[in-house]
Formats: C-alpha cells, structure tokens, sequence
C-alpha cells in the first residue's frame, strides 16, 4: 500500500506556531487538542552505529521506535515500560529488534540527547467531523542545554483517503511561508550543538591529518595524542563496565601506541621512549584478562550453535563459570585504573605530548613523508618475506608471527595514511585486511584451543558437573580444530592475492622513495 | 495478520458494536488494524464518520488489489483504517456466484493486506450466504456476539452443524456474550447453561447506555469514555480475544 505522506517544515519560533494555528482555525473547521509535553530520547551506540547507517533510535512515551534520518518510522514502534533500552538481545522480539542486532551486535545503545517536546495536535475535520488531515505543531527544548531557544516546526500528516486535503493544506503552509524542511537528523545534531557536540563525535577507526613536510616528533606526538583521546574516552565506559567495546577500543589504542613507538624509531627522546614502552605494556598487561574472557562470552552464542542439546548444560556451567571470574577481573581493572600508578602515567604522557620544545625539531631527521615511506616499505617487506616462506608444513607458530607482522603494516599504514592518495590507501588497507581475517581467524581458533585445554586440565574430577563441562568442551575442541584446518587450507590462496605484482607494484608507486620491496 | 470476522445469524445483536470497539482497542494496543464494514448497511462506516468512494462497489471490492487499497480510509485514530461498506454489498452473493472458487474468493481479496495489518476485522452481514461461506473460509477466527436466549442458542446449534457439514475447522468459533441484562433471568441462565465451556469467553458485553450512545457520539466506545464499564468491557474482551489468537495461531 502507498505510504502515508507526512511533511515536515521548520517555523522560526512559537509565535509562529501561534499564528499558523489562527491562520487554519479561520478557514478550517480545527479541533484543537491541549499541548502536550513529553520527552524524547535519542539513543545510539558510543560509536554511532546506527546513525552511520543512516538510522535513528529514540523513545518517547515508553515507545521505542527506529527512523530514518528524516524521521519516517522504518518498523513498528516497541512499547518498553520505562526502562532505557539498553543490549538488543534484551528487547523483546520484534521487527525492531531484527532491525537493531546485526547493527549494534554486541553494542549497548545509550542515551546520547534528550529534548523535551511540546506538541499541539489540529485536527482538520470535514463536514462530517471527519479528521481528514492532521497538523501538529512541535516546541523541541534540549534538555540541560545552554541554548534555551526552542526548536519550532510544523508536521502535516496525511490519513489515508483522504489525499486531496493533504494537497490542499500543502500548499496552506507554503502560503504561509515554511520553506526549510526539518527532519529528525537535525533535531539530534541542534540538541547536540548545545552541548557542543556532533553525531559520530566519537569514531573507532583512527585517523589524525598529517602533512608531509612535518617533522617527524610533531606527526608523532599528533598520532600519540589522538591515541591517548581515544584511551580517555572510552575510560568511563570501562568503569561502568556498559559493554564489552569500550575496554576493546582503549586497548587497540594501547597497542596501537606500543606499535608507534616500536616502528617510529628515534623520533621522541631515548629516555621518553623507554619509559613509556614499559608503561604502555603495562596498561596492556592490566586491561587484558577481561578483555580475554569477554571475547569468549561473546562467543556464547556460537558455541552454543556448535552443540547438540545434551551438551548444552555442561556449556552453560562453563560461560557461568566465566563470568564469575570475569567480575572478579573487573572488578581488579577498576582498581588498575583508579590507582595513582595509572592516573600518572596518563598525566605524565599527556603532559609530554602537548610540549612543544623547539630543540628536538633542530635535530636533522627527514621530514614525516619520507620517515613514513621508509616504515611502511620496511613493514611491507617483512610481510612478503615471512609469508612467502611459509609452507603447508611450517608450524602454526609461523602464521602467529606474521599475524603481528601483519598488524604492525596496517597501524603504520594508518598512522600514514592523510600523507597518501586516499583512494589507493583504501585499496591497499581491504587487501591487508582479507589477509589479517584470515590470520587473525587461524590465531582465535589456536587461542581458543589453548584456552578450553588448559580449563580442561583444571577441572577437578569426579562431579557430575565437571563431568559435563568435560563433554562440552570435548565437543567444542573438536569443532574448534576442524575449523581451523579449514582456515588453515584457506591461507595460501589469501596470501597468494596479497603478494600479487599487482599489489607490489601499487605499494612501490606510493613509498618508492625508499629502497625497492624484494621480489 | 489475523482475520477475525464478526459474524452472527441473526442481526440486532451488538454485531457493529463489536467490530467498532475491537478493532478500536486492537488499533490502541499498537496493532494496525483494518476494519471492512461488509453490512451493505453500513453502520461501521458511520460509526467512523467515513463514506465510500463513489466509484467504489462490489465488484472493485472482489476484484481486490489497487482499487480495494485506494478505498480503504484512515479513522480518527492511531493504527486504524477501515474499509468503508457501500450500499452495491447487497449484492455480493450474486457477484460471487459468478465466479470461480467462490467460496475461497474473499481470502484471496484479502491476503494481499497481510503485509500491511495485524490484524483484520469483518463486520459481517447477518444471513448464512455464499458471503458468509467465504468469510468463514478466510477467518482465522470468528467471534460471535450472541444474546443469551433460547432462540440465539438454536441458531448457535444450527451454525455449529453447518460448519460440521461444510468440513470447516469449528476451533475457529468463539462466543461472546452481548448486550447481557443481567436483571434477566433468562440471561442469567443461559449464560449459568454455558459456563466454563471451551470457545465460550469469559468477558461479556452488558446492555449500557453507554454503547447505545455511540450513535450519537459516533466514536468507539472505549475512545471517548474509556473509564466507563462499556469501555473497561472491550479492553478487556480484547485481552482475552488475543489470548485465544495467540494460542490458536502457533
């Protein structure tokens, strides 16, 4: 069936509302409804997931509904009793929940703006008293917001049949002069504004601008601080444990800036460079236990996938069993982060990264571009070397190590990538990232085989509960390895597309002041 | 969806009262909802103040499709459209009797709706026709208002063997009280007579004012006085009504 039209137009202010409302009551026969006020609450991941595919997630009078960005409502709305919605598994199930899932997957969905919103509802009725149109006249007010001019807009609503009134009162409210559109997108980005803020004001994908001709400590220290940002941000979010992301972003970033300061060799002070490697592994070391038992959590799912029900219960006392150590561990990060010992670190670091001394730019190093050049050609190299000299028969240990070699090309080809055609830069970043899939794929699977034997060797024997986690785990350790041949078998033909000459080629045009990659 | 006609013998019966005030509370619970007034009457429509198209009759509504869809009307209220009756319904026997499976036709004319609506409400003619045949056909579910007195229980009886006769599933038939004076002793033992029994719901409509009234406020019931009896009476009939769907659909 054809959709309800449904129009939008921004008024300059309440007086206008006022004057469009005694502009219809003359020539229409109105019923005026009295105003009522509600509030409205935008909601998203801290990554904005939703709103980067174009949705928009918010609830007002214990309704949820999903939108697009104009505002038009995508699935039936969800009455939630006043909770805030939080995981999408939670929500009960419905068209919506489908919807948000594969979005947010294990994102929880947070309040990113309120608004408090007043509206009048007109009814336009025919002679029969018929509602044959419906006007609403909005006030949006942003909530705790600087600004305390509200946001004023118009909404003509069709009702079905009744298409011709529609038209007619269309062409009403262009008389009375509402050119501007308003959709429910900037609704968000006005209420943000007061908070000086914007959408996706927070991303996990890195990117800072260089400048080729920059020296190198000032590129380095702008790759650090933006590093350091994302760490900051992300920290509230780890104490209050509100999903998994946060503590996941807070330590690519730690190990992004490990990685910095491996391959961005003899740019900051010998002295400052120690020092923070040893503090960075650190923060590594703290953050990592949770981190190691979250990944398994969200695996539950699909270990249950790979199960037949009788196995089932031993699972289960499994994943409990992880999460009763993984609040212990938490509760052990919240103390890490609390202490004085990491507070220091973050202030000493912060406070090097904003000096700005003119006497380590005096010293005669090449500028960034060429630095960049030489890192990426020398991490390039070191990928095709070690690749190309694994066999069917190397050990597993060699596809460990060119994992991490793997990594450390795609951080400097980040780092670097302002400094390069954008174009050829996202060419060259999806050809890594099939080869990282794999090898990142191949590493789980080991890691997770690793894991599962060691519990099994820690289970006391005799219970008929360990007896069930014995057959769970058995089960998902046979999986696990016929999964990871198969990975395995993949490798050669992945590697393969990545050591093309094509793609040697395209690596030599963008950092050939460097010496040339081995054939 | 789910097809729930409305449907009783016999007329006079708080049929139109039904549909009006079901379908109301089905809209109000956040279900999209369609009303068709199939009563050539057309007491449902007045109810929602709409009228049909003039180009709309019997035969745009069995042919389906485009021209049914431009004809149905949005109500006053939320998630609620109808499909207004036209006078040329009187006819519809005969157009169907005309026609190729033609007692399967209607659920074909309504399928197409699936996508757009939860659930469907048919305010039915009172007579046993080739209509009725169809409607009993594509309900998932049919609700009989039904006075309790001697006479209704006999054309209950009769309903009941036809369906028998005519091999359609009789789970789909529910009985709900209506119009119940409960001064009546007659009321008071028929309804004592069927008590407890399976497809007899719980919640029935009592004789009220209130409902008498919606001619002249020509609105549901349960919309401009939701606090009342009459109106506490639909919500909760409604409650029970999805039960029964939920349960008999999965």
């Amino acid at each position: 069936m054809k959709p309800l039209a449904r129009l939008s137009r921004q008024l300059p202010d309440s007086s206008a509302l006022q004057e469009l409302a005694d502009e219809l009551e003359k020539k229409y026969t109105v019923q005026d409804a009295l105003p009522q006020t509600t509030s409205l609450n935008f909601y998203d991941s801290f990554d904005w997931r939703l709103y980067a595919k174009g949705f928009l997630c918010f609830e007002q009078n214990d309704r949820l509904s999903l939108a697009d960005l104009i505002g038009r409502e995508l699935v039936p709305a969800l009455s939630i009793s006043g909770e805030a919605p939080g995981f999408s598994q939670h929500l009960p199930d419905s068209a919506l929940k489908q919807q948000l899932a594969p979005v947010l997957e294990m994102r929880t969905l947070l309040l990113q703006s309120s608004f408090s919103q007043t509206t009048r509802q007109l009814r336009i009725l025919n002679k029969d008293e018929k509602t044959v149109a419906t006007v609403v006249l909005s006030e949006l007010r942003v909530e705790n917001g600087e600004i305390d001019q509200p946001i004023c807009s118009v909404q003509l609503h069709e009702v079905r049949g009744y298409e011709k009134w529609f038209q007619r009162l269309e062409r009403e409210l262009e008389e009375f002069g509402t050119p501007l559109p308003c959709t429910r997108e900037q609704d968000l980005k006005t209420a943000l504004a007061a908070k000086g803020r914007t959408p996706q004001d927070y991303s996990s994908k890195f990117s800072v601008a260089l400048k080729p001709d920059m020296a190198p400590l000032v590129a380095a220290k702008t790759i650090y601080r933006d590093l350091l940002g994302t760490m900051r941000e992300n920290e509230q979010g780890i104490l209050d444990d509100l999903d998994s992301e946060f503590l996941h972003d807070f330590r690519v970033a730690i190990r992004r800036t490990r990685s910095g300061l491996d391959m961005i060799k003899k740019v900051l002070e010998p002295k400052i460079s120690a020092r923070f490697k040893e503090e960075f592994r650190f923060l590594g070391k703290i953050t990592g236990p949770v981190r190691d038992l979250d990944v398994y959590l969200l695996m539950e799912e699909d270990y249950k996938s790979k199960l037949p029900d009788h196995l089932q219960k031993g699972l289960h006392y499994f994943f409990e069993d992880l999460a009763e150590q993984r609040k212990k561990e938490q509760e052990k990060l919240v103390q890490g982060l609390q202490s004085s010992q990491y507070k220091t670190i973050i202030k000493d670091w912060g406070k090097y990264l904003r000096q700005k001394k003119k006497t380590e730019v005096a010293k005669k190093t090449p500028a960034i571009g060429k630095l960049a050049n030489k890192i990426i050609c020398k991490r390039f190299e070191r990928v095709l070397r070690d690749g190309r000299a694994i066999t069917a028969d190397s050990p597993d240990e060699s596809l460990h190590r060119l994992r991490i070699q793997g990594k450390k090309l795609r951080y400097c080809l980040e780092f670097f990538n302002s400094l390069y055609p954008a174009k050829e830069m996202k060419r060259l970043i999806k050809q890594l990232k099939e080869l990282q899939n794999n090898l990142g794929l191949f590493n789980d699977l080991s890691v997770q085989q690793d894991m599962l034997n060691s519990y099994l060797a820690g289970l006391k024997p005799g219970s008929g509960k360990a007896k069930k986690m014995g057959a769970a785990i058995g089960g998902l350790l046979t999986n696990l390895y016929h999964e990871q041949q198969q990975v395995r078998a993949e490798f050669e033909a992945t590697f393969h597309s990545f050591s093309s000459q094509e793609n040697i080629s395209l690596y030599e045009k963008l950092f050939s002041s460097a010496q040339k990659p081995s054939q | 969806m789910a097809i729930i006609a409305v449907y009783n013998i016999k007329g006079g019966v708080g049929k139109t009262a039904t549909s009006v005030n079901l379908s109301y509370m089905s809209a109000a619970t956040g279900n999209n909802t369609l009303l068709c007034d199939l009563d050539p009457q057309g007491s449902s429509s007045y109810y929602f103040r709409v009228k049909s198209k003039k180009k709309f009759s019997a035969d745009h509504f069995l042919e389906g499709g485009n021209s049914l869809e431009r004809s149905i009307r949005g109500t006053d209220y939320e998630h609620l459209d109808i499909l207004p009756a036209d006078f040329s319904y009187r006819n519809l026997d005969i157009a169907l009797n005309h026609m190729k499976k033609s007692r399967k036709r209607l659920e074909r004319v309504l399928d197409p709706l699936t996508a757009e609506y939860r659930h469907v409400f048919l305010d039915c003619p009172p007579n046993i026709t080739l209509l009725s045949e169809n409607i009993f056909y594509a309900a998932d579910m049919i609700l009989i208002p039904f006075i309790p007195t001697t006479l209704s229980m006999l054309s209950f009886t009769k309903l009941l063997e036809f369906f028998k006769e005519s091999g359609i599933d009789r789970r789909k038939l529910f009985v709900v009280f209506s119009m119940v004076e409960q001064k009546k002793t007659i009321h008071q033992d028929t309804m004592q007579h069927f008590k407890g029994r399976k497809r007899i719901l719980n919640t029935f409509i009592p004789y009220v004012t209130d409902i008498e009234k919606m001619g002249i406020y020509r609105q549901p019931v349960p919309a401009y006085r939701p606090d009342s009896k009459a109106g506490q009476t639909y919500a909760e009939l409604w409650r029970e009504i999805e039960e029964n769907l939920l349960s008999h659909l999965d």
